[in-house]
């Protein structure tokens, strides 16, 4: 059978950049998939007949979903199992790609999504959000993809050359070992992002006859620091799980709709709601 | 007219790196350096860029979680903003006036073209009768347009009609009400809760407030920055990790012969 060229690996890398463009709730990336793929396969295919196309194209339109930046490394796993196994066998090539998704899936999105984002978004934000300079731009673009490029090029590659290696070591269980890690990295960011990015304080005080006022915000900052954010954060997980995710935007209008409430009420009052 | 245009590719542009590369335009901040060039005032757009990044910092598409569209979001709030020739501070609570609604309403677009864009793969998995590899490519490239005109068609009308109107209206907002502006800074401080709290609902598994607390702790209390938190964070989850595994190892030893406990053992290398 034929070998997979670089060339062609190198073809379905630049064509992963594209790997969620045919994203449908039917099938997820199945299309972009098989788009992505189709340098090896037409390479593989050659001289094939065409019902053995046909099916190796349908392999790749079946149900597929994992986190983009795993997508190379699941694709040059496919190329090697592709060129190793004979037609009679092609569904070990099913079942190894769709045993990876989920497991990639899970770190992606906790390794990823949901911790190098963030901290790169904060640190770039933080460096710009009061003076407008291009470094803080700039330093949030170099961050994401000095990590993002090498997992995409070495992805294909290494997944090529030694990736049924790493999966028959107990690869999958490691990827599910390295997501439990993720997940709690990720969390102890998340606390550490409540106190910097939410904001909400009072501006309310009460006068008296006699005495200084008493300050409301000092008060509270007295018992905890940023305990308003704390319960405000609280509030809405509560809100959120209980919706199961599904009513964010209504989350999002209900914050819009108390604080104007409360600007307005401040405004024709004259007592400071939000400082 | 030409702004609206180019400002309506940006965005198409920026969706598309959302759905492929992730070089990172897909956010905020850097979706905004677009409109800080197209606009010619690459301060304020950054400003509300930065802002807006802190405020969906924790918005992200994660599973079944469709999250509001921060792309769309960014552009036609940060635009707008500048448009209105307000202040600095005026042009980022407008912006956040706009952009949050915008977001939430491509959002609901967004699920839409989801649905929608199952016909293309109805299509491909007829292409693919005929054998020929190239057949499906147009199928890709069908749905890859409906993706690009989701986020380029809304942010077209909204800047191109907002050009016409939006100094009238930041003049009435800034004489007549302006309570809204300062009620809409307030809500876009408030805002990160909802991203932070979807991120939590995704991540909050059992005994996982511990390290919620250690993370709250080492930022509030003692004040280390989001970098030294990861650092911090990583070795816990190192250290997590050590007791989770040596739980595992103790409890599986006496119950397994040794050959099991080699493998056990192999597994601690890696």
């Amino acid at each position: 059978m034929a070998h997979v060229s670089n060339h062609a690996l190198n073809k379905v890398l630049l064509r992963t950049q594209g790997c969620q463009f045919a994203h449908n709730y039917e099938r997820m990336q199945s299309l972009s998939l098989t788009y992505c793929f189709s340098p090896v396969l037409e390479e593989l295919y050659k001289d094939r007949p065409k019902e053995e196309r046909v099916t190796a194209m349908k392999r790749y339109l079946e149900y597929f979903n994992t986190h983009p930046l795993a997508i190379p490394f699941i694709l040059g796993i496919c190329a090697a199992l592709e060129e190793t196994t004979d037609e009679d066998h092609k569904d070990a090539v099913t079942g190894i790609k769709t045993s990876l998704m989920g497991p990639f899936a899970g770190l992606g999105d906790s390794m990823l999504n949901l911790t190098w984002y963030p901290i790169a978004g904060s640190i770039g934000a933080s460096l710009c959000v009061s003076n407008g300079s291009l470094i803080g731009p700039l330093v949030m673009f170099l961050l994401i993809n000095v990590l993002y490029w090498p997992l995409k090029y070495f992805g294909i590659h290494m997944g090529y050359t030694k990736g049924m290696e790493l999966i028959e070591q107990g690869g999958v269980a490691l990827i599910e070992r390295l997501g439990n890690l993720a997940n709690v990295l990720g969390v102890i960011v998340v606390g550490c992002l409540i106190p910097q990015t939410v904001k909400l304080t009072t501006g309310l005080q009460f006068a008296f006859s006699e005495g200084d006022p008493l300050v409301i915000q000092t008060q509270l900052d007295a018992v905890m620091p940023y305990m308003l954010p704390v319960i405000l954060t609280l509030i809405c997980y509560k809100l959120i799980k209980k919706g199961q995710g599904k009513n964010t935007a209504q989350v999002i209008i209900g914050i819009i709709v108390f604080a104007l409430v409360f600007a307005a009420i401040g405004y024709y009052t004259g007592v400071s709601i939000f400082a | 007219m030409v702004q609206a245009l180019l400002l309506a590719i940006w965005a198409g542009l920026c969706e598309w790196d959302q759905l492929g590369p992730h070089l990172g335009f897909r956010k905020p901040l850097l979706a905004s350096v677009g409109v800080g060039i197209i606009l010619g005032d690459m301060t304020t757009a950054i400003i509300i860029g930065a802002t807006m990044e802190l405020m969906w910092l924790g918005v992200n598409n994660i599973g079944a979680y469709v999250p509001p569209d921060v792309i769309s979001g960014t552009i036609v709030g940060a635009s707008l903003g500048i448009m209105s020739g307000g202040s600095v501070t005026e042009a980022t609570a407008l912006a956040v006036a706009i952009g949050v609604p915008t977001a939430t309403l491509v959002q609901q677009l967004n699920i839409l073209v989801m649905t929608t864009n199952a016909t293309f793969l109805h299509g491909a998995d007829k292409a693919a009768e005929s054998g020929e590899f190239k057949a499906v490519n147009k199928f890709f490239w069908g749905g890859a347009i409906c993706f690009f005109l989701t986020r380029a068609v809304p942010v077209f009308i909204a800047t191109g009609i907002g050009s016409y109107v939006i100094e009238n209206i930041m003049a009435f907002l800034q004489n007549d009400v302006p309570w809204v502006l300062s009620g809409m800074s307030a809500a876009g401080g408030m805002m990160p809760a909802v991203g932070l709290a979807m991120l939590l609902t995704m991540m909050m598994k059992k005994n996982m407030w511990i390290f919620l607390l250690i993370g709250f702790v080492l930022n509030a209390y003692v004040g280390i920055p989001t970098l030294g938190c990861a650092i911090i964070a990583a070795a816990i989850a190192g250290f997590y990790d050590f007791v989770v595994e040596g739980q595992k190892n103790t409890q599986a030893a006496p119950a397994i012969a040794s050959a099991e406990g080699a493998d056990d053992g192999e597994e601690y290398d890696l």
